[in-house]
């Protein structure tokens, strides 16, 4: 076996160990102008309130991959190519009426819990190389598609 | 007792009760349970106590599979063998591993685990292992750091490794073998060629040689090659005077099934929270990686593996070992490995972040290679310094081997995603269900099994259930080179717990 068991640099994930390490040198920066870490490692200041069910995935993945992911599902699934069909798709099996006029917590706890049953159904597939379920991608286009009509 | 070949008359003839050709951890750990027996064992090693770039010359060969490292460099040819180089990484075989699988053709060993369990204790021992522990739950005690990713998971568990210092084999049991009064160590006592009788089921004697030009004979009772797997299949190929396909081999399974472990970096594992994963880190005793349960393997249809996990910032500072072990000279390798690694080390200053780093984990396969008998060692044209063949290594792997590793990321990325604990990524080689082909960082483990593996059928294997050459009633194999499938874990500590059996049966056999 080898002496460590990391190695090569194949497929690096730099978006968002990148945003990581910004986050870092902004703490350790912090740490050098006397802030005690202590203050970083357990305060939610670096952490801003969830504002929808994408943010963990955006955390995880990072914006590009998100944004990739969010493309390609809109054009394998062309009925999905608009927000109010993704919205639709993420809200079935919810008691939650409007998407965009509903408790932000109750619709993330919502959708990661959908989410979650479909891991635990086995219920994935590879996406730009991220093990992920249809609500998974469904968020992502929902990234893609807010993110494309904003810019 | 020591005696330097190259000392020796020319022509001479050594007798014994058991020549041990092969003074690595196999053949040392044989010849140390023979100490204070009556019966007269002599080692032959081909080299002395220290590297000698002439005699590893004969290590030499080519490649013509799957890139891999230089045959030259991938073992050491002195006192102690290989294990002068070896990690220490040791994890038992699973009771999967030995038996018959439906799904993996050629699978199954002809004896239980608990046959071997026997030995495990011994084997542990010599490698230094500390207490005799194996269960995470023992270690989740022991460790109040250590915790589970996947507690209570159907599908998943944690496979524990220990580490051994490592023991060098040449270094720790020197002293033990050359104070031996019925262990004659012969160094610079190099094999090639073993001679039978008429009817080819009996060694009658060993030839040995040494670069200074002189040859001699050793005639003994039992004959153990314990040269490593490469060299076991090699010599047993060169025997060829007699037997134009070498000796063991009438069915043409001597080098086949040559198996190593797929170790290369595979994937990443990002959490939501920050967990030091301390459980599953690189430490001094032992560690866990993160495995299939047997049903689940069976569902699925797939090899065993277990999946290693580090800091992903340190893995990506570092080469594939296909990369930095390049050289032909096997000690410049091990100097640059060493190195890559202490440079790849967190700083100081960034362990004091730890929290913030603790969230994205590199995962590094490290997979059996299913049974194949187009992996192979074969003998070359070219010859060594003392006129044997020399070995090229063929090596295969199969469809199984890639749909594994893919299979046991979806899982893992699975059960993470179900916990709400992350979500896995796989790199772009495992991505495609459809594609065969490998990472450029594919590699092996330095691992070599599976040459003269061990069956009750001669047509698909070359040993029998007690490492006895098929049809040669008094020439054994010692070391993984009997592995009939390799299993994820690392091979020295099954090999010694094998050799040790076998050393035991020999004991049987001349009612010691
Ligand atoms: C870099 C590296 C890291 C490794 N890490 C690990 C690890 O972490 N865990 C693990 O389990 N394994 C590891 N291994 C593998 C481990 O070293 C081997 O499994 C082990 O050494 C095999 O023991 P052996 O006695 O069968 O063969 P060897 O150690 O290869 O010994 C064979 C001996 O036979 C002698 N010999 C060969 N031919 C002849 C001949 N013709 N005549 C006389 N003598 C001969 C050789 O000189 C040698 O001394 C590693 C290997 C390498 C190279």
């Amino acid at each position: 076996m080898s002496i460590l068991s990391t190695m090569d640099n194949l497929n690096p994930h730099p978006y968002s160990l990148q945003r990581r390490k910004f986050i870092r040198w902004l703490a350790m920066g912090a740490a050098a102008i006397g802030a005690p870490a202590l203050v970083f490692n357990y305060s939610n200041l670096l952490k801003p309130d969830a504002t929808g069910p994408e943010d963990e995935l955006i955390e995880l993945c990072g914006d590009k991959a998100l944004f990739s992911i969010g493309k390609r599902w809109t054009e394998n699934n062309p009925a999905e190519n608009n927000l109010a069909a993704i919205k639709a798709s993420l809200l079935k099996g919810s008691t939650i009426a409007n998407y965009d006029n509903c408790n932000t917590q109750q619709l993330i706890n919502f959708v990661h819990a959908k989410s979650k049953a479909e891991f635990a159904r086995m219920e994935t597939m590879i996406t730009d190389g991220w093990v992920l379920t249809q609500t998974d991608c469904r968020i992502a286009a929902l990234h893609f598609l807010n993110h494309s009509q904003n810019t | 007792m020591h005696i330097d070949a190259r000392d020796l008359e020319n022509n001479a003839t050594i007798e014994t009760d058991i020549c041990i050709i092969g003074a690595g951890p196999a053949g040392i750990s044989i010849a140390l349970d023979w100490i204070g027996k009556k019966e007269k064992v002599v080692l032959l090693e081909s080299a002395g106590f220290d590297y000698d770039d002439k005699i590893q010359d004969s290590y030499k060969g080519e490649n013509t599979g799957l890139p891999y490292y230089p045959l030259k460099s991938t073992r050491l040819h002195y006192f102690g063998g290989t294990s002068g180089h070896w990690g220490g990484f040791c994890a038992k075989l699973d009771p999967i591993d030995i038996e018959k699988r439906s799904w993996i053709t050629d699978s199954g060993w002809p004896i239980s685990l608990d046959e071997l369990e026997a030995f495990y204790p011994k084997a542990h021992e010599l490698v230094e292992l500390g207490p005799y522990q194996w269960s995470v739950d023992y270690w989740l005690d022991t460790k109040p750091k250590f915790k589970q990713l996947f507690p209570h998971n159907d599908y998943l568990w944690d496979k524990i490794w220990k580490i051994s210092p490592p023991t060098r084999f040449g270094k720790k049991y020197r002293e033990a073998i050359v104070n031996a009064p019925n262990i004659q160590l012969y160094t610079f006592a190099n094999l090639t060629n073993l001679t039978t009788n008429a009817e080819g089921n009996l060694v009658t004697e060993a030839e040995v040689k040494n670069l200074e030009g002189k040859s001699y004979t050793v005639k003994a009772k039992q004959f153990i090659l314990a040269a490593g797997a490469i060299q076991n299949a090699r010599m047993l190929l060169a025997a060829n005077k007699q037997q134009p396909g070498g000796l063991g081999n009438q069915n043409d399974v001597v080098g086949r099934y040559f198996m190593e472990h797929i170790e290369v970096r595979s994937g990443e594992l990002w959490l939501v929270e920050p967990n030091d994963l301390a459980l599953y880190m690189l430490n001094m005793e032992a560690r866990a990686e993160i495995a299939v349960k047997p049903a689940m393997q069976k569902q699925l249809g797939i090899t065993n593996g277990t999946i290693s996990l580090s800091p992903l910032d340190v893995a990506n500072r570092l080469r594939a070992h296909s990369k930095s072990w390049a050289s032909d000279d096997p000690r410049q390798n091990i100097a640059a490995v060493q190195t890559e690694n202490k440079n790849a080390e967190e700083n100081k200053i960034t362990k004091r972040f730890k929290k913030h780093y603790h969230i994205a984990y590199s995962m590094f396969s490290r997979f059996e290679s299913a049974p194949n008998r187009d992996s192979r060692v074969f003998l070359d044209t070219k010859t060594d310094a003392m006129g044997t063949p020399l070995a090229s290594l063929h090596w295969a792997l199969s469809e199984i081997d890639k749909k594994s590793i893919r299979r046991v990321h979806e899982l893992i990325g699975q059960q993470l995603g179900a916990a709400g604990l992350g979500r896995v990524k796989v790199f772009k080689f495992l991505e495609d269900p459809h594609n065969n082909g490998w990472s450029e960082g594919t590699s092996g483990g330095w691992h070599h099994m599976g040459t003269t593996r061990m069956g009750t059928d001669p047509k698909t294997s070359v040993v029998d259930a007690n490492c006895q050459v098929h049809g040669i009633s008094n020439l054994f194999c010692a070391g993984s080179s009997c592995f009939p499938t390799s299993g994820a874990a690392n091979p020295t500590l099954s090999l010694l717990a094998l050799s040790l059996r076998l050393s035991n049966y020999i004991k049987g056999k001349m009612s010691v």
